[in-house]
């Protein structure tokens, strides 16, 4: 099974959400691979992300699936698009009393990490 | 493809399921129900194992140790699938275009799920998925979850009502109360749908797909060889996929798309439209994928399946019978296998208190990351 890639988690760890940009089309990808889906190309960079997403959706996990018990439940779960373009599943750093909306704008929580990767608050982040 | 009606589905082999999940005591293995299945769909069809030209598992860990318990050594056509309900209809289409292409002449499909005995829980792991230790590093596991990322932004979307899914799952309980292999047999009430326990929120316990033990087979062969084994026959009228591939089981516009390419073409093909469907089985891992299952294949506009589905359209004597069997959520969670078993069942007349009134085309659809649907038909 893969692991989580190195570059990501240290930046997690510096308070940078972090993505590969390819260096020849642009293309911000996540998860973190050889090529660019895009264009195919090998070649890229590792850029900070400003921390600006979209929640698509957002559910509340109450089954305990984990036997290490990772995470006390219920929990809620997100995915959202960044404002770069790449989705990813991430966690709250706050459980909210109600699940929040499809639509609403959340920012990279820095420093505040759930297991070691990055996590968003509610909020829009302030123009870099 | 080529010739519309020229392949059929002459034989349907399925294990018990009620009987099974009812009794705990021993573990079973994959292969033994895989087997048990194999040599119903055999008698079902009235043929003799040496007929058997091509073997496609699915689930069953070693397609080798299959065909040696079956005795089928030397097939001339042999493909073994992974364990995901997507390729139930996967292995359909395989078998349809290995018999077209003449790479065998009859082919049987087995599948063995020993879910229940190997505990089998569908989360808790990072899985195969490319984003799947990121994302079990936040908690988020299971195809269910994923499936309720699309179902809560879907019913914000379409202003849809707190209890909009019960009636799916009462629908599938009432069916599979007329099964007498089913492993639920008791009513279900709203009331008790509602008060099922919260699983991936706003999903309930009620509509998650059970976890059983069980095999299906199915055997498949041209229409030509199937009209002399003097049976009712069974015909594969269209079939086609359409991949919905990202990193997660989440689509972002719950399939509509793939579905909407899926029923183009398995209409066309076919040359029907979903008026024309007397009997729908649809994939119902987790029951939204029926809403939109129904808006993908245009039976009801986009936004509208929670609606469309009340007041007995769906049950028996309704305007389209879903899931005459019990679903994966009442029946057995036999990854689609058992839906085509019922399909064919329903077109041969053969499904007792649950038979459709002259049932002559059913519909086979899958929304998932491969959409997937068949127009069976009664020749």
């Amino acid at each position: 099974m893969a692991e989580v890639d190195q570059r990501y988690r240290a930046a997690a760890e510096r308070g940078e959400l972090s993505a590969q940009q390819c260096t020849n089309c642009s293309w911000v990808r996540f998860p973190p691979s050889s090529f660019c889906p895009r264009c195919l190309e090998s070649n890229d960079s590792w850029i900070v992300l400003s921390g600006n997403a979209t929640i698509w959706s957002a559910i509340r996990i109450h089954k305990q699936y984990f036997r290490d018990g990772r995470r006390e439940v219920p929990y809620t779960v997100i995915l959202v698009e960044l404002e770069e373009g790449p989705w990813m599943i991430s966690g709250l750093v706050a459980e909210q009393e109600h699940l929040p909306a499809s639509g609403t704008a959340v920012k990279l929580a820095p420093g505040k990490l759930i297991n070691g990767l990055p996590a968003f608050e509610l909020g829009s982040a302030e123009q870099r | 493809m080529p010739g519309r009606d020229s392949v059929a589905i002459v034989g349907v082999g399925s294990t018990p399921f009620g009987d099974l999940y009812r009794d705990r005591s021993v573990p079973r293995s994959a292969y033994d129900l895989g087997a048990e299945a194999f040599v119903a769909a055999l008698r079902d069809a009235g043929l003799e194992r040496d007929e058997i030209d091509g073997l496609i598992t699915a689930r069953i860990p070693s397609y080798v140790r299959m065909a040696d318990m079956l005795g089928l050594r030397q097939p001339s056509f042999v493909v073994g699938l992974d364990g995901s309900g997507r390729m139930s209809a996967v292995a359909v289409q395989i078998a349809m275009s290995a018999v077209q292409a003449g790479l065998a002449n009859t082919i049987a499909l087995v599948y063995g799920n020993n879910g229940r005995s190997a505990g089998a829980t569908y989360g808790g792991s990072e899985g195969p998925s490319p984003t799947g230790v990121y994302d079990t590093t936040y908690g988020m596991t299971s195809p269910g979850a994923y499936v309720s990322l699309m179902y809560q932004r879907y019913r914000q979307m379409h202003r849809v009502s707190d209890l909009a899914l019960a009636p799916l799952a009462i629908n599938n309980r009432r069916h599979a109360m007329l099964n007498a292999n089913a492993v639920m047999s008791t009513p279900l009430s709203e009331e008790e749908y509602a008060a099922g326990r919260f699983i991936a929120e706003p999903l309930r316990l009620f509509d998650y797909c059970l976890i059983n033990d069980g095999g299906v087979a199915l055997i498949i062969t041209s229409t030509e060889r199937a009209k002399r084994l003097n049976r009712p026959v069974v015909a594969i009228s269209s079939t086609a996929a359409c991949g919905d591939l990202t990193n997660f089981y989440t689509s972002r516009d719950f399939f509509y798309s793939s579905a909407q390419s899926v029923a183009h073409r398995v209409y066309k093909e076919a040359g029907i439209q979903p008026r024309d469907v007397d009997c729908a089985q649809i994939y119902d891992n987790f029951t939204p994928t029926i809403l939109f299952s129904l808006e993908g294949f245009g039976y009801c506009p986009q936004g509208s399946a929670s609606d469309w589905i009340r007041d007995g359209r769906i049950g028996l004597g309704g305007e389209l019978p879903i899931n005459t069997s019990g679903g994966h959520t009442s029946e057995s969670y036999m990854q689609g296998w058992a839906l085509h078993a019922e399909a064919v069942r329903q077109l041969r007349g053969e499904a007792g208190e649950r038979q459709v009134r002259d049932c002559e085309v059913v519909q086979y659809m899958c929304v998932s990351p491969i959409v997937a649907s068949h127009v069976l038909r009664r020749l």
